[in-house]
């Protein structure tokens, strides 16, 4: 569990925070969204759940441990990994495979263990094929699925991405979207996931919209699309399928409201006659 | 008016080497004056490689590129032909947003004392108030910001055609928005615009035309609609037409009575509307 | 148009197995110094042969493409064909050819020859180091040789994390400044005319969008780094070890061999 606790961040006393007075508790194994215009506080969010920034007020707490403490720092590091938006730039070994390991190696596991490891997180995201090939001839798509299994290799059980997929192209976003289902599915990581993409937000569990350093609203993703009139406020945009069925709402027939997947607007219109 | 004319064009990376890539195969284009097409296509589909040959900083490996009547010299071109790269914003280098913007204009031959209106101008389309913006350093911008300035800089050179790699890439809704209304605005003004886009719902609702790019090879070219209802063609191309676009025609394969040809959330709901309201069942 | 990026991938690994990427990195290294030793101690044209012949050698047995070790030497046969004109043309001696403003000399046309060989075999041996040797083997090679004297503060972890950081980024660096000129001569810039200081000043646009990428890039490099808990080299485990082998031992013997002969030969001549 990563309990958040009035966590306060600026950069600079003089102004504004970046992050004020948030409180929020991440389970294990869930898949929680995080939304907002630019500007809203998402990144910064994101590098106070692993100590990248440290907080200026309140605190997070991993499993137990604070960030805030230099000797559990490294574990709270263990536990949640990151995957950033710049596939180029997270890669730091020289090929696949050594870009995997180079995480267990940092943490001082014993060889057999971090090869191990390695072989685990180059099967399950079937990367084998490529795992000595050097990151300047892999498309941004491998690259971020090598961020994760850089991830599986750690052993994390929390995954924090920030807009992972916005530097990639459809389907390249498929693949990485299978990866982290697996991840999230088969091996019950937790998944923090932060996007501009409103269908890829479809996906959680549960949804926090951020405006202003603060959490503006939370709840599913059916409970945080009703409201359409209020994401536009928010500076974000509407997935098809619930700007289609709340147009449809609005003209008259009702029973289309809230709906937010494709497969169940397409069996109501079918049913509606 | 044809403007833009591409013949049997072709372009091969380190050609004659172990790494050799051919990332354009014979392609033909003619694209119209004032026309506002989208090219679509995933990664190393070659949509970039099309780019750079239309603005003439490749030269193709054969066949021809035509821009207006294939007589202006090369190093002239970039008055003509504006591009504008992926991730603009990473080639800013000037100390002030004017010199940004002016850098362009400059090279393009405008005279000194007229590139503050130049860049006024500019600066105003692009929806940066130019008093509060003027002197500040590029560098201190937001992310919308600093691809505002981008624009800016293209647009008071003035081009008659305007090329953008995936112009919206990396912002965020708002900057969506704002962007594609831009697009719109300069196909109103007359430009010729052709854009690189993933966004599908964006090349739905704004494109006329949409070229889809697969491997070096032009596989559709044609209205929005015709372009979006070959569904496995794109499928193949590992692109996904937007869900409203596809859920009209899955409902028309379901036997419903509607066209089936709306690619946006509007048109999908109009078909839909009309359907529902056919017989006031509801 | 040629691109950065195609032009400078020098020496870039190329995987293959042979006997000579097999080798330990440190053998591999250590033998490289000791060939640049005597490459340069060597000042007749048997020994001369003799390395020629041990080089080629060398290519082969790597099972490296000559098309790879060709793509480096473009450059350096420019600059050795410039020490055998240079050399040529100033080097004292019988002239056998003469312009009044000029002249040539057979001994300066045999020593500029020897020069621009020694150059040529020098930059051929040391590319296929690189060549035959993974960057990770390369770098931890280096660490292994440096941690000696890590006692008299040689950081030997910093400088090998320092250069295998070096070898990912370089091509990305590459790539990125092909782009930043391609874009910014989008927007009409051009370093091709003007004079010398005209000339100077249109780099700009296109150094400063590459270093702020640069120190751009450091930063989430040092973020990222520090999301996967590196805190330097202590407490830090190696996955891969190259063992060190008979083969190893008996390479290093055979080119410590090679400078002696090298040695003693010049003491003949």
């Amino acid at each position: 569990m990563i309990e958040i606790s009035k966590l306060g961040f600026s950069y600079d006393k003089q102004q504004a925070p970046i992050i004020s007075g948030l409180d929020l508790t991440i389970r294990e194994g869930e898949w929680l969204t995080v939304l907002g215009r630019n500007g809203s506080g998402k990144s910064t969010l994101a590098r106070l759940l692993n100590g990248l920034l440290l907080p200026s007020a309140g605190q997070v707490c991993v499993d137990g441990l604070t960030t805030l403490e230099p000797d559990q720092l490294w574990r709270v590091r263990e536990k949640v990994a990151f995957v950033f938006q710049n596939p180029e730039n997270q890669f730091i070994a020289t090929s696949v495979e050594d870009d995997i390991a180079f995480g267990p190696e940092n943490l001082g596991y014993p060889r057999e263990e971090i090869i191990q490891r390695v072989e685990r997180a180059l099967e399950l995201m079937n990367l084998q094929p490529i795992r000595s090939k050097a990151p300047h001839l892999l498309s941004g798509g491998e690259k971020q699925r090598v961020a994760i299994a850089g991830a599986l290799a750690m052993a994390s059980r929390y995954l924090v991405l920030d807009e992972p997929t916005s530097m990639l192209d459809p389907q390249m976003r498929r693949a990485v979207l299978e990866s982290l289902h697996f991840l999230h599915r088969e091996l019950g990581m937790a998944i923090i996931y932060i996007t501009n993409i409103m269908e890829e937000a479809l996906l959680a569990e549960r949804i926090i919209v951020l405006d202003q350093g603060r959490i503006a609203r939370e709840g599913t993703p059916v409970e945080i699309f009703a409201d359409q009139q209020w994401l536009l406020s928010m500076g974000l945009d509407l997935p098809q399928i619930s700007r289609l069925s709340g147009m449809l709402d609005q003209a008259g027939y009702h029973q289309f409201a809230g709906i937010v997947d494709f497969q169940q607007l397409l069996e109501t219109i079918l049913c509606a006659k | 008016m044809r403007q833009i004319e591409v013949s049997n064009c072709s372009y091969i990376y380190q050609p004659g080497t172990i790494n050799a890539h051919q990332a354009l195969d014979q392609i033909n284009i003619a694209i119209d004056a004032g026309e506002l097409t989208a090219v679509i296509g995933h990664g190393g589909s070659g949509k970039s490689t099309l780019a750079l040959l239309l603005a003439g900083l490749f030269a193709p490996s054969s066949g021809e590129v035509k821009i207006g009547d294939g007589r202006i010299p090369p190093e002239q071109l970039f008055r003509q032909v504006g591009l504008v790269f992926q991730y603009p914003e990473h080639q800013l280098f000037a100390s002030s947003v004017f010199e940004e913007v002016a850098f362009g204009a400059r090279n393009a031959g405008t005279a000194e004392d007229y590139l503050p209106v130049k860049v006024r101008q500019a600066l105003e389309t692009v929806g940066l108030d130019p008093d509060l913006y003027w002197h500040r350093s590029p560098f201190e911008l937001s992310g919308g910001q600093k691809r505002r300035v981008c624009l800016a800089s293209l647009l008071a050179i003035d081009p008659a055609i305007i090329i953008l790699d995936e112009p919206t890439a990396g912002l965020d809704a708002a900057g969506r928005r704002w962007l594609k209304n831009l697009l719109r605005e300069l196909h109103c003004q007359g430009k010729t615009v052709l854009w690189i886009s993933h966004d599908m719902s964006e090349v739905a609702e704004l494109a006329e035309r949409v070229i889809v790019l697969e491997r070096g090879r032009v596989i559709a070219d044609g209205a929005t609609a015709s372009v979006f209802s070959c569904e496995e063609q794109l499928a193949a191309a590992g692109l996904e037409i937007p869900q409203s676009a596809r859920l009209v025609r899955e409902l028309k394969a379901r036997g419903l009575a509607i066209p089936g040809e709306a690619v946006t959330v509007d048109g999908a709901f109009a078909e839909i509307a009309a359907y529902l309201g056919g017989d006031g069942s509801v | 148009m040629a691109l950065f990026k195609e032009r400078l991938l020098i020496g870039q690994y190329y995987p293959a197995d042979s006997p000579i990427h097999r080798l330990n990195a440190k053998a591999k290294i250590l033998a490289t110094l000791i060939y640049m030793i005597a490459i340069f101690v060597v000042n007749n044209w048997y020994g001369w042969g003799a390395m020629t012949v041990l080089t080629v050698a060398a290519v082969v047995t790597s099972r490296v493409p000559f098309s790879a070790v060709w793509r480096g030497l473009k450059i350096i046969i420019f600059f050795a064909l410039l020490t055998l004109v240079l050399n040529s043309f100033v080097y004292p001696g019988e002239q056998v050819w003469d312009w009044g403003f000029a002249s040539v000399s057979l001994e300066g046309f045999i020593y500029g020859l020897a020069m621009a060989l020694r150059l040529l075999l020098l930059v051929i041996f040391a590319s296929l180091l690189t060549l035959t040797t993974a960057p990770i083997a390369l770098t931890d090679g280096l660490e292994g040789l440096l941690k000696p004297f890590r006692r008299i503060g040689v950081p030997a972890h910093e400088i090998a994390m320092v250069m295998s950081i070096a070898l990912r980024f370089i091509p990305t660096i590459l790539e990125e400044f092909d782009r930043i000129i391609l874009a910014q001569r989008a927007r009409g810039a051009s370093v091709s005319q003007g004079n010398l200081l005209k000339r100077i000043r249109a780099l700009i646009p296109m150094l400063v969008p590459l270093f702020v990428s640069a120190f751009h890039r450091a930063e989430e490099m040092a973020d990222a780094m520090e999301a996967k808990c590196y805190h330097g080299g202590a407490g830090r485990t190696k996955w891969k070890i190259t063992p060190w082998r008979p083969c190893d031992t008996l390479l290093l013997l055979l080119f410590i061999l090679l400078l002696a002969a090298a040695i003693f030969s010049r003491s003949l001549a």
